[in-house]
């Protein structure tokens, strides 16, 4: 089995948001959270050969629509959705004048880490 | 699918269930195909709902041609604080085209994006064919203020 590329980044990554998440920094921890998530996801289909690995431009839109190959509504419809909305926030967190706030972000991390972790731990994907 | 014709189906869409909001549409990061649908004033009772109307917007027509559409939702309360021109009104005027300079839209203070295109209300009232003239223009480049 080929070993996800990005693994220990995006494990370095989760642990540096779940961290920021615990001291009340939401903003880092929506940084760190997505691009643990995101770069579980890129590695992933950077191993299928969908993407690049020094892919970077367009790549968020990129990954969702990796993530979500049909317009059925099914697993990966919600997957898409919740990495999706994880994205608002990061976007929030580096660009918008308001700050995350750290109870969107604690509904979110029990199902994208497990996203995540189907990512670096593919069954079927 | 084009993405001009993308950005008409996510507003007419987004419209059919929440007309009262006023929106902007800009492209992310300088991807001009993925689109951050930025929605003001939006009260605790329909938060969720303004979410994932968009998150699924974006699941049913980014599918399948690359582009995507992500929710960028703003409180009541964060709006009043750092948007308050963007706070629905009582009586809102026709699609509003708000320059195209590179400095429009200035916020709290604060330039928010350049090119912006502001809706209203009307929107629903203005035939398809408006909107893609009036946003041909609109795939923006967001404030690279931190990275």
């Amino acid at each position: 089995m080929i070993i996800n590329p990005y693994k220990e980044k995006s494990d370095e990554a989760w642990e540096d948001g779940v961290n920021f998440l615990k001291i009340g920094r939401a903003n880092a921890a929506a940084n760190r959270m997505y691009y643990a998530t995101f770069q579980a996801i890129k590695g992933h289909f950077v191993v299928k050969e969908k993407m690049a690995i020094d892919e970077n431009i367009g790549v968020h839109a990129k990954i969702l629509n990796l993530i979500c190959p049909t317009n059925e509504k099914n697993k990966k419809w919600n997957y898409r959705k919740k990495v999706n909305e994880l994205l608002q926030h990061r976007i929030t967190a580096d660009y918008e004048v308001e700050s995350v706030e750290s109870v969107t972000l604690q509904n979110l991390i029990v199902e994208v880490n497990a996203i995540r972790n189907e990512y670096l731990n593919p069954q079927d994907n | 699918m084009n993405i001009e014709h993308f950005k008409g189906l996510v507003i007419d869409r987004f419209r059919e269930h929440f007309p009262e909001y006023k929106i902007q549409l800009n492209s992310l990061e300088g991807d001009v195909r993925h689109l951050g649908l930025s929605v003001f004033g939006v009260e605790k009772h329909n938060f969720s709902d303004v979410q994932d109307l968009i998150l699924d917007i974006d699941c049913e027509f980014g599918v399948g041609n690359g582009f995507a559409v992500t929710p960028l939702v703003k409180s009541l309360e964060v709006t009043q604080k750092y948007y308050p021109e963007f706070l629905p009104a009582q009586s809102l005027s026709v699609l509003e085209k708000l320059g195209e300079s590179e400095s429009d839209t200035i916020t709290a203070g604060l330039q928010r994006s350049s090119n912006i295109y502001q809706l209203t209300n009307e929107w629903n009232r203005l035939p398809s064919q408006s909107f893609e003239n009036s946003f041909s223009r609109a795939a923006n480049e967001e404030l690279a203020l931190a990275a």
